[in-house]
């Protein structure tokens, strides 16, 4: 018995190493680096609390791209999820034809956040690209859907959008697993399709609707490649996220202490979001033969 | 009663009820894949064909961009940029 167990950490010990060094290793010494200032070439110094008092009051690039980030989150989610649930639904059927179907709206999402998609939405967003392009056919003035800060945001949130496939391919799991007799017994009491999606459906997926929205959410904050090759950020600062204020502060500007400062602020707005959401989760998502352990 | 029972997948009722929603998968599915078919097409077009036509179809075949990208702009080859993303795959993966 002690033997095997022996065996059995000597097997997880690459592992466990790997994650302590590559994982935990680099991730306390970020929030070291967070107070001092570090330039890579001097030794880092230690200066207190200086860069949270400095990104807090003194900041105006870091009030803008977090208020980036915050407005990049809060469309591109809820679009990106109620998108993926609205196909899963549709694709719910057992008709001809489905596993086409299927394998096309999951086809974007296999590519990922490569830098091949955000060059070919580069392509299609140009001024003289293919969306201006189709729109010109029906008559639409072209836009200029990279230089205008008003629509710079919504061209990623559109390429966030495009990618819904992993949430859809969960949404599609849950709502096979819905008892098809409650819908049989609901069309009985003459519930229209409408009804039974609300009242049935959406109820008795709550627990993956708020899996894919953590999830998403967790993305949206660390949207990094769309607006680095989209837009660079612009125009003028529109699409200038935080992981990309990050980089360059990081990266560009060698304020790794800084940097390291950003990067812990946008892990604890994202744990406290998370944590928001766990915590409204009693309220809405409805766990089949769970009630009496959530009292 | 279901054939398989282990899915609860409702068959569409008639051919009558199942067109609309193959009207709006077929409208999704044009949304999906054509930036994807057309930056197929651009591979093969010029510069000033890409910006000019939405159709995917180039008028004429240039392989010209293959070429290029398979010299790239440096001293390397798409090989060793394939073998370094490559190697770091197997890495990054056991």
């Amino acid at each position: 018995m002690y033997e095997n167990k022996r065996l059995g950490f000597l097997f997880v010990l690459p592992f466990v190493l790997g994650v302590l060094l590559f994982k935990l290793f680099p991730f306390v010494m970020s929030l070291a680096l967070s107070f001092t200032e570090y330039d890579v070439m001097d030794p880092p110094v230690f200066v207190g609390m200086q860069n949270y008092r400095e990104l807090a009051f003194e900041d105006p690039l870091f009030r803008k791209s977090l208020g980036v980030t915050l407005a990049f989150a809060m469309l591109a989610v809820p679009l990106r999820v109620g998108f993926a649930l609205f196909v899963a639904h549709v694709l719910n059927f057992r008709m001809r034809g489905i596993n086409f179907f299927r394998s096309a709206f999951y086809l974007p999402s296999i590519l990922g956040g490569s830098i091949a998609t955000a060059v070919l939405w580069r392509f299609l967003f140009a001024r003289n690209g293919l969306v201006n392009g189709v729109l010109g056919t029906l008559g639409i003035e072209p836009v200029a859907w990279l230089a205008d800060e008003h629509y710079s945001m919504w061209t990623i949130v559109l390429l966030f959008m495009w990618q819904f496939g992993s949430a859809m391919v969960i949404f599609l799991a849950a709502l096979q697993n819905v008892p098809q007799a409650l819908y049989e017994a609901a069309e009985i009491d003459g519930a229209s399709r409408w009804q039974q999606f609300w009242r049935i459906t959406v109820p008795l997926i709550t627990p993956v609707i708020f899996f894919n929205v953590i999830m998403q959410m967790v993305h949206a904050f660390q949207e990094f490649n769309a607006p680095y090759m989209i837009t660079e950020g612009g125009p003028l600062h529109s699409t200038y996220v935080l992981a990309l204020y990050i980089y360059d502060q990081s990266f560009r500007f060698f304020n790794f202490g800084y940097g390291s400062a950003l990067s812990w602020v946008l892990f604890a707005i994202v744990a406290g979001l998370a944590g928001l959401a766990f915590w409204s989760s009693r309220f809405w998502v409805f766990y089949a033969g769970e009630k009496e352990v959530r009292k | 009663v279901s054939a398989t029972p282990a899915q609860h997948v409702p068959a569409a009722e008639n051919p009558a009820a199942a067109w609309p929603r193959y009207v709006v998968l077929a409208a999704v599915s044009i949304l999906m894949l054509y930036p994807l078919v057309w930056l197929v097409g651009a591979t093969f077009k010029s510069n000033a064909e890409i910006f000019t036509q939405i159709g995917f179809w180039p008028q004429h075949f240039d392989f010209g961009a293959y070429a290029r990208g398979w010299k790239t702009s440096t001293e390397y080859t798409f090989a060793t940029y394939f073998l370094n993303s490559f190697l770091i795959t197997i890495r990054a993966s056991w």
